[in-house]
């Protein structure tokens, strides 16, 4: 059970420093992990803290391993594996493009339609829509979308926490 | 001029070489270069801080192990950029894995070079962030003072280990104000207090399964080392009052005296029979300071298939990595060590040496195997025989004893007997040839009086052979006692039982002679090859006001017993000739 390969997604909470992003991804390829999307940002008032969250295609027995190896590193705080815990929840964010006439336009918005959607841009031969919702429903809308041609796609990779007043961490302890 | 005197900034050299002075550093082991060239100016005037001179930077991270691993203190190595730098690697990785706590300070390029492939440039900061705790590229010379401080916290803290400092060399030209060590207040990087990290629960239910055991066995490690003499004791006083085995692993030796009949040997790939079979069949295991590392555990699978485990570690994140354990302890080796010890006699217990009886008599049966037993020979020198003989003749001066790799390392770690913690260098998880010269120079740096032997091969003595010109230099009366069988020994070894005897690159075709080499460097040279003058030669050795280097020519085809091969179970280890023989024998009388 621990041995097939599922989706994996890794909040790693970390001193906002240089190098220290590197040492985090080198943590996965060193193990042959494949990052499939990772976002960081500053997530602290004073911007001295920073959440990475790393989706990755893995056994749950390396995620484990992955996630304790991380906690080892001098500037994190906290690594936790999330898909596991109960109350997970993740949304992702797509910018994407569609160059084409009026009809073209016109089916495009009919298929995000039904998806938490948004027009960012609309000329008279392209439209940009920001799409939001978790990865495999992104997946979903781009699937398809492609079917009418897509022009330019830009996503975030998953961020994730939970639901009700669980948290990461307690990092002042 | 006036400027500078009443700001009273200092360049960052100079910071560099106060901060060490605060840090409690008097010696540094290094080798000079461009990038690095403020800092040994700063270096030549003053006198507080004292530079050995290595012949490569390899050498000076080993020496620094050396040094560290002797004395508990940090080591510390100063190298140029580039070519400096990436020699150092390799120490540095040695020091990762066998937590030895190292700083390494590197020149760099000036902060506007970095990223043009300017000469002697290496990205030395993302090279070892694999294999350093952490490290840091200084650009601005005010952080350095606090940088510094840090990088010694982070080297002697927890799990100690390596760090490294890369130096622009117009950050050490710059100057700054410095005056004394500043408090460090990461707070992700966390140490657990002394007094309050470990739960009373848990302390308990180690004791629970302790004092209920029949089939007990004590199995320490690095752990007890690092944490120093203090832990030593203690644990010697754990194993009398419950009156249990022990058995230590490579990293482990001296962490409990080997004299002391508690102690059944070392365990693991070559470990003695009667260790192996112990830890195989007990009921309770006790780790305090070692990691399940695959030269001990052999084939997972069947590791110890019916002991509860418990597992005393300061590195969280090594408890259950590899081996499930029952109950975990996250704390220091003395610290869990007195409670451990408090809990036991706050219950009245007494020793259970009677109690488990036949637990003992079963692991006398095995130590009757004799498992390190080998067939003399009156002809060659077997090694085995030559190692007894240091031990025997060196025992009572307590010595400092390194080794390099392979074949020799295991007959070193077999036959050398270590009462007391500190004195046993080997490079255990990283296994690289060339440790053993640099480590024993920086332990007789670091205990100049003390008698300090190197316990090398033919292999890997030419790997650093070079700092026979550091040993010269600094009239260090290292004994280097080579035991040469024209082989890389444990590799032919390998391919002699696993490859069907293919012998691929393992001879050592056009060695040196190491009495002529040893003369051209000043150092006495002996050699010896017959066993009836062995014991002679090696109390000469012994006795020499100086540095010898000692050629002992030993039988070729001997190899390392006891094994288990890679990938089998404890209980399926394979004893010499000799040995083998011995329990065909047992078998047929029954």
């Amino acid at each position: 059970m621990t041995d097939t390969v599922k989706k994996h997604v890794i909040a790693v909470l970390v001193d906002n420093e240089f190098g220290a992003l590197a040492r985090i991804v080198e943590l996965f390829s060193a193990r042959g992990c494949n990052i499939e999307s990772l976002n960081v940002a500053p997530v602290s008032a004073d911007k001295k803290l920073s959440r990475i969250t790393v989706t990755s295609y893995t056994t749950t027995k390396t995620a484990d391993l992955i996630c304790k190896l991380l906690t080892r590193i001098v500037s994190v705080y906290r690594a936790m594996e999330l898909t596991k815990e109960p109350g997970y929840i993740e949304r992702e964010l797509a910018l994407v493009k569609v160059i084409g006439d009026e009809e073209k336009r016109e089916k495009a918005i009919k298929i995000v339609d039904k998806y938490r959607t948004h027009i960012v841009d609309i000329t008279g031969d392209s439209v940009v829509f920001e799409i939001i919702g978790t990865s495999e429903m992104i997946d979903e809308v781009l699937e398809k979308l492609s079917v009418l041609g897509l022009d330019g796609v830009s996503r975030t990779g998953v961020v994730a926490g939970f639901k009700g007043d669980k948290k990461l961490n307690n990092i002042y302890n | 001029m006036t400027n500078d005197k009443t700001n009273n900034k200092i360049s960052g050299a100079e910071i560099i070489l106060k901060a060490f002075v605060n840090e409690g550093v008097d010696t540094i082991f290094g080798y000079p270069g461009g990038a690095i060239l403020p800092f040994y100016d700063a270096l030549f005037t003053q006198n507080k801080i004292c530079h050995i001179l290595a012949r490569h930077e390899q050498a000076a991270a080993h020496a620094a192990e050396g040094y560290a691993r002797s004395t508990g203190k940090v080591g510390v190595i100063t190298v140029t950029s580039g070519p400096g730098a990436t020699n150092a690697i390799t120490g540095l990785t040695d020091a990762y894995l066998d937590s030895i706590p190292l700083v390494c300070i590197s020149g760099q390029v000036a902060t506007g070079l970095i990223g043009t492939d300017g000469f002697q440039e290496a990205d030395i900061t993302g090279l070892t962030r694999s294999c350093t705790k952490h490290n840091y590229l200084v650009k601005d010379v005010e952080d350095l003072a606090y940088i510094i401080h840090e990088a010694f916290h982070i080297a002697r803290s927890g799990r100690p280990g390596p760090v490294l400092i890369d130096i622009p060399k117009d950050v050490q030209n710059n100057k700054a104000h410095y005056s004394e060590k500043i408090k460090i207040e990461r707070k992700s990087f966390q140490i657990k207090p002394y007094n309050t990290a470990v739960s009373h629960q848990k302390i308990v239910a180690a004791v629970d399964l302790m004092a209920n055991a029949k089939k007990p066995i004590f199995y320490t490690g690095g752990g007890i080392i690092n944490s120093g003499e203090k832990a030593s004791k203690l644990l010697t006083e754990l194993v009398h009052i419950t009156g249990y085995p022990i058995t230590n692993t490579l990293m482990g030796l001296g962490g409990f005296p080997a004299s002391d009949a508690h102690f059944i040997g070392m365990l693991g790939m070559h470990g003695t029979y009667e260790a192996n079979m112990a830890m195989h069949d007990c009921d309770v295991m006790i780790n305090i300071g070692a990691r399940f590392d695959d030269r001990v555990t052999g084939r997972v699978s069947a590791f110890s298939p019916n002991s509860k485990k418990i597992h005393v570690d300061i590195d969280e994140t090594s408890i259950d990595k590899i081996i499930h354990v029952d109950v975990s302890i996250t704390s220091d080796a003395s610290q869990a060590l007195e409670l451990l010890i408090a809990e036991w006699k706050s219950r009245q217990l007494k020793s259970r040496a009677e109690e488990i009886k036949t637990w003992w008599n079963q692991i006398k049966k095995w130590q009757e195997i004799d498992s390190l037993s080998y067939e003399q020979s009156d002809v060659k020198i077997k090694p085995e025989y030559a190692v007894q003989l240091l031990n025997k003749l060196s025992y009572k001066h307590k010595p400092f004893v390194s080794t390099d790799v392979g074949q020799h390392q295991m007959w070193a770690a077999q036959y050398m007997q270590f009462d007391n913690p500190k004195k046993w260098l080997t490079s255990g998880g990283l296994g690289t040839m060339g440790y053993g010269v640099p480590a024993i120079i920086g332990a007789q740096i670091a205990n100049p009086d003390s008698l300090a032997i190197c316990v090398s091969g033919d292999a890997s003595f030419l790997m650093n052979m070079q700092e026979l010109a550091t040993i010269t230099q600094y009239n260090l009366p290292v004994k280097i006692f080579i035991l040469n069988n024209r082989y890389m020994g444990m590799v032919r070894q390998w391919q002699e039982l696993i490859y069907d005897k293919r012998e691929s690159q393992t001879y050592m075709e056009s060695l040196p002679d190491f009495v002529k080499l040893a003369d051209s460097f000043g150092i006495k040279g002996m050699r010896c090859e017959n066993p009836e003058e062995l014991p002679a030669k090696i109390t000469e050795m012994l006795e020499y006001q100086g540095p010898v280097l000692f050629d002992c020519v030993v039988d070729r085809a001997e190899n390392v017993f006891p094994m288990i091969p890679a990938g089998a179970a404890h209980n399926e280890i394979l004893l010499g000739k000799q040995a083998s023989l011995y329990v065909q024998k047992d078998m047929n009388a029954v």
